[in-house]
């Protein structure tokens, strides 16, 4: 009992004396309100839009049975900037975009587009409902 | 924020369940910063600590102030305790059967929040405190006295060879329930799934007694597992003690199961990573798996993958340094509670710190009928503690400090077991272990 503490300390110090050092070679986050998002969503205009400011970023995703073009995975996205999403699926569904919450009817072979401006950091998973598939996960940040 | 409005709720489930926000991925600069700095720490370490065994959780520890020790072994405060666990589930229950078939509804919050990721850190300070809280427990003790029975006696006597499996299978069952089955959130799986869990101890505690629930029950074996690392102890002769943390994980006896237990709680948490991912998902969407049966697969592959890294490295660590490899893994399995803690406080810190005050305003109105009850429905939650970059620092901070406990209960462990000729080089292959399993979870923190 006498010895175990300071050692611990002695080992805990080195951990916390490690991970200042890494600090520095993170990125430097900024703490976001809690205002939570904006999300505003267009749906049904087929002229697929580009992004409408300089920093936003556009995406097309097909769907055709379980197979997603082009195949799920992450995109980083800024926090604050436009995201448009053109989907368009084999089947009549129901797309959700989480975090904001944003669920928008989809019908089989039309293309859907939803637009929206994350301002909350974190990872937003675009799926698509019955059964379930990943689209994009959207890395905001 | 959460998941989706009444209409989609049950098809619209995210990760964990609830909670429809990920954190972003580990940078990898920091990823490798945790990993070089576990590495070093282990060896400098290896080089640091005691040579004879410290952690004696027979002898050590200040007893408590005559006072507080007679009040916290008091039978009327653990019958508040257990009034406490009892009002609380009655709560729950209120809202399972009652309540609405929604995102307000607070049992999947209670279930997946409080229950299976608030009760890790008070346990790790407190001590098992789920075996105080315990409604099932309390409900059995209950209908005990109702028929004037002991509650310790069952029908027939616990198998000894049951030790710990019952509870590492139900936490493997749990954690299918939270990443795996097809609507974990909605209603009427939590009804189901605590209609079974229910029924299936009530019973075997009648069959066996209260002595099932040590090791029978899953948040028992996890709260109970996870509060061997609390300051707060009991000493060999009873005595309540304030002591080193971890020294609790030294009175941990093999048994048989238990390998299996501290592995099962590992395996939970790292398959919640893997199948969250989204290389997880293209690799079973490209083949046009079924969601559940993939995820059934992956769920065992995993504990099977990290079980048999373990046994290996143990076996290897128990034949080198003189105790055989058979019986090391059962010796060497306390080491893996501290690195399961990191895995988890690295993996659900967001969570905990956002959905654990979700949890409370959906608790004021249990009943989705705009109550009240707790004053707290009409808040929302701050994000204020989970920012990105204290979310990083608290997962690599979570990951290197639990294989820095680790490593100490293993070296602790092997110094007692292993002739001094051979206790260094005894414990190489178990540092290669904790390095392995930390890069692992560090890999499925950056890993998107």
């Amino acid at each position: 009992m006498r010895q175990v503490g300071p050692a611990l300390a002695v080992a805990l110090l080195g951990v916390l004396a490690a991970c200042g050092g890494s600090a520095s070679t993170g990125t430097t986050g900024t703490a976001t309100g809690n205002t939570g998002t904006t999300g505003t969503a267009s749906a049904g205009s087929s002229a697929g839009s580009p992004a409408a400011n300089s920093c936003g970023t556009g995406l097309q995703i097909t769907v055709k049975g379980s197979s997603v073009t082009p195949p799920p995975g992450t995109t980083d996205v800024r926090a604050g900037c436009r995201v448009d999403l053109t989907i368009t699926a084999d089947r009549t569904s129901e797309v959700h975009v989480h975090v904001i919450d944003l669920e928008k009817p989809i019908t089989a072979g039309q293309p859907l587009q939803i637009s929206f401006t994350p301002t909350q950091q974190g990872v937003y998973e675009v799926e698509l409902h019955d059964p379930d598939l990943l689209l994009v996960k959207l890395a905001v940040r | 924020m959460t998941a989706a409005g009444p209409g989609g709720w049950a098809a619209a489930v995210p990760a964990h369940g609830i909670g429809g926000r990920e954190d972003l991925p580990l940078p990898l600069g920091w990823a490798i910063a945790g990993a070089a700095a576990a590495v070093v720490l282990s060896f400098v370490l290896l080089g640091l600590l005691w040579r004879e065994p410290r952690l004696d959780a027979a002898h050590a520890g200040r007893p408590l102030p005559a006072g507080l020790a007679r009040l916290l072994d008091a039978p009327a405060f653990r019958r508040v305790l257990a009034g406490i666990g009892l009002v609380a589930a009655a709560w729950t229950l209120l809202a399972l059967l009652a309540g609405p078939d929604d995102n307000r509804n607070p049992v999947p919050w209670v279930v997946y929040v409080l229950l299976w990721v608030a009760i890790v850190p008070a346990s790790v300070l407190l001590g098992p405190v789920w075996r105080q809280l315990n409604p099932l427990r309390s409900v059995h003790a209950l209908l005990n006295l109702a028929l004037q029975l002991d509650p310790r006696d069952g029908l027939r006597p616990l198998p000894a060879g049951f030790g710990w499996w019952p509870a590492a299978a139900g936490i493997l069952a749990f954690a299918w329930l939270e990443l795996v089955s097809p609507d974990p959130a909605a209603l009427g799986t939590l009804r189901t799934a605590i209609a079974v869990y229910c029924a299936l101890h009530l019973f075997a505690a009648f069959l066996y007694g209260s002595p099932w629930f040590d090791r029978g029950d899953a948040f028992e074996a996890w709260s109970g597992l996870y509060g061997r690392i609390s300051p707060l102890g009991r000493r060999g002769d009873g005595v309540l003690v304030l002591r080193a943390p971890l020294t609790g994980l030294d009175g941990l006896r093999p048994a048989p199961g238990l390998v299996a237990t501290v592995i099962a709680m590992l395996s939970a948490t790292a398959f919640d990573g893997l199948s969250g991912s989204s290389a997880w998902a293209r690799l079973v969407q490209s083949h046009g798996w079924s969601r559940q049966a993939a995820g059934t697969v992956g769920l065992l592959a995993t504990a099977l993958v990290l079980g048999a890294v373990f046994v290996v490295c143990c076996s290897i660590a128990g034949a080198v340094g003189g105790t055989g490899p058979r019986e090391a893994p059962r010796l060497f399995a306390p080491s893996v509670v501290p690195v399961a803690l990191g895995y988890v406080l690295a993996h659900y810190y967001s969570f905990l710190a956002v959905e654990g005050q979700r949890a409370f305003i959906r608790l004021s109105d249990p009943l989705g009928t705009g109550a009240n009850w707790l004053g707290t429905s009409h808040l929302q939650p701050s994000y204020a503690l989970a920012t990105p970059l204290i979310v990083a620092n608290v997962q690599v901070a979570a990951i290197v400090v639990g294989h820095v406990l680790g490593v100490v209960v293993a070296h602790d462990r092997a110094v007692g077991l292993f002739p001094r000729a051979r206790a260094v080089i005894g414990q190489l292959p178990l540092l290669v272990l904790m390095v392995t399993l930390t890069c692992l979870g560090l890999f499925l923190l950056f890993w998107d």
